[in-house]
């Protein structure tokens, strides 16, 4: 094998390794989280537990998004879109701390193609 | 020159991108030409462009007239797809349109698939973070070359002639008023047997430094530096003599930045202006591309 | 203020591409008949010299040759010139219109060739384009790449 197959093996085994973390971080196991995993059916069966006024998408890389996190009016679901779990529940345990947030972690993207979210923030009223 | 960086750098502390847009190697004609954003899925991209102004530069770095086309033109099909939130790939095509006086003849380019990973993505909380991509494309030399060349003034001529495979990284710092980032990218370009032989090309190193500033809400402008370096080809694995390649280019590329509607972005390029260049082509570039999120 | 600066930058980029035409100082042969310093084959069959009789210019065919050929002691050596192509290094690629090459032997010296209809894809600084001269002498055909140190405009 010379030196550029050499090369071009060992950065496609670090490439998948890649892979294999960022999958990874998705399958583990979960904690009691500030924003849980929801579908559109399960958001739908919360909603008619406990209405909202208004849903509020937002993402921990939208910087547009943070007054309304800190404000977190009454009356308003928060989810959590286009982001990873560990990402999300950092920026609102330092955004909200013990005052908590009502959240809601839409992890496979069902709630923003529903609602026609294309882009952050966003605001959807029910 | 240095006043008007020190004015531009000035200019570019005031206001401040609130979101994550785009990256370093985007827009600039160096990688892989549209990429997605965090919240977006899969998207079109189309774009024309046209280079003319050719000059040759040979291996001592002097400039001479150019014995290829007048002006070429580059029709790009490009289509971008999210697998993971971490992982998007894109299929990139071109259709290329040679002139030279009044003669003109069109063909296919090169195929690029292109894969980004991100590995790291600044929040609202560690705007000051990097996103730091990893990069992964694949040229397919489906285009024809030099060395497959019949016509007079290359005018036939398309793809570069090897394929190439390229790794490296992208890191931008895309929620800071600067918006600032570089590229690296290394390549590695398969023989090519010619008529005289079995050709190698050399290994390229291609570096991306990227400023700009988001002149509205919905408007960024960034430019950049591209310096190229290829190493010295083989032929039949014997190394041939001054034949490492440099070529150092500019690019101010203008965008707009609507989240959920089409966009815009005008390109402007100088190829091989800055510094030492040689066994390269100095030219005026200008590409318009349309991007759409589907 | 933006748009000042914005053309600033634009006007800079202008400025810095301008570059200087070529000046290379090589001088191309003109119509002399000189020929170069003889090159060997690789197993030493036979020697082969050029004399570029015309100045030299890309895109046209009225590029010509003459070629010699010579054994181990500088002697005329009959050869059978078989391929004479172009070739540039630096570039990677060869050059077109291998069809119009014309071959002629000098009947009353079987050792010198004249080669007409030379066509350069692109110009050159000297010893940039090479010529890779394939013969058969001695009962050998050999390949041998003799340099052009010439300009070629």
């Amino acid at each position: 094998m010379d030196e550029s197959t050499v090369k071009r093996v060992s950065l496609l085994v670090s490439w998948l390794c890649l892979v294999g973390v960022s999958f990874a971080q998705e399958l583990r196991p979960k904690e009691a989280l500030l924003c849980p995993p929801a579908t559109l059916a399960s958001l739908k069966l919360e909603l008619t537990q406990k209405p909202a006024r208004e849903l509020d998408f937002f993402a921990s890389w939208c910087a547009s998004c943070k007054q309304k996190l800190i404000d977190a009016p009454e009356g308003t679901l928060f989810i959590a879109s286009f982001d990873e779990s560990e990402a999300i529940e950092t920026v609102v345990k330092s955004l909200r701390g013990d005052k908590g947030l009502r959240c809601l972690w839409d992890k496979d993207h069902e709630i923003v193609h529903h609602y026609g979210v294309k882009s952050l923030p966003a605001r959807r009223a029910l | 020159m240095g006043r008007v960086i020190l004015g531009l750098f000035c200019l570019f502390l005031s206001g401040n991108a609130t979101t994550l847009w785009a990256c370093s190697s985007c827009g600039s004609g160096g990688a892989d030409p549209v990429i997605l954003n965090p919240s977006e899925s899969h998207k079109l991209y189309l774009g024309l462009g046209v280079q003319s102004a050719f000059q040759d530069i040979d291996s001592q770095g002097q400039l001479r007239k150019s014995d290829g086309p007048d002006s070429k033109w580059l029709l790009e099909l490009a289509y971008v797809r999210r697998f993971t939130n971490r992982i998007f790939a894109s299929v990139v095509g071109d259709l290329g349109l040679n002139q030279k006086h009044d003669r003109e003849q069109a063909g296919v380019g090169d195929v690029t698939l292109n894969t980004r990973a991100t590995l790291l993505q600044p929040t609202m909380l560690e705007p000051e973070l990097p996103q730091l991509q990893l990069l992964l494309s694949r040229r397919f030399a489906t285009g024809r070359s030099v060395n497959q060349s019949r016509e007079e003034a290359y005018l036939d001529v398309y793809g570069a002639g090897s394929s190439e495979f390229y790794a490296g990284f992208d890191a931008w710092w895309g929620m800071m008023p600067v918006l600032f980032g570089f590229s690296y990218l290394h390549g590695w370009p398969s023989a090519e047997e010619i008529p005289e032989g079995t050709l190698q090309q050399g290994q390229l190193q291609r570096f991306i430094v990227t400023g700009g500033h988001m002149l509205a809400p919905e408007l960024k402008l960034i430019g950049g530096v591209i310096a190229d370096q290829r190493r010295a080809s083989e032929l039949d694995t014997r190394e041939q003599e001054r034949s490492s390649r440099r070529l150092q280019s500019l690019f101010l590329t203008l965008e707009t930045l609507h989240p959920e509607g089409d966009n815009l972005r005008v390109t402007l390029t100088r190829r091989g202006v800055l510094g030492d260049n040689r066994n390269g082509v100095s030219a005026w570039g200008i590409t318009l591309a349309w991007m759409s999120l589907l | 203020m933006r748009l000042i600066i914005l053309f600033s930058f634009l006007s800079a980029v202008t400025l810095s591409a301008c570059g200087s035409s070529s000046s290379s100082k090589t001088v191309s042969p003109g119509a002399t008949q000189d020929f170069g310093v003889p090159v060997a084959a690789p197993s030493g069959a036979f020697k082969v010299s050029l004399a570029w009789s015309t100045d030299l210019a890309s895109g046209t065919l009225a590029n010509s040759a003459e070629v010699r050929f010579s054994d181990a002691n500088d002697q005329a050596l009959a050869a059978q010139l078989e391929g004479f192509a172009l070739f540039m290094p630096a570039m990677g690629h060869g050059t077109i219109k291998a069809s119009e090459l014309r071959f002629t032997q000098d009947p009353k010296d079987l050792a010198h060739w004249s080669v007409s209809q030379i066509w350069f894809s692109m110009g050159g600084s000297a010893n940039e384009w090479v010529v890779d001269v394939t013969a058969s002498a001695q009962g050998q055909s050999e390949k041998v790449r003799v340099p052009i140190p010439y300009e070629v405009q």
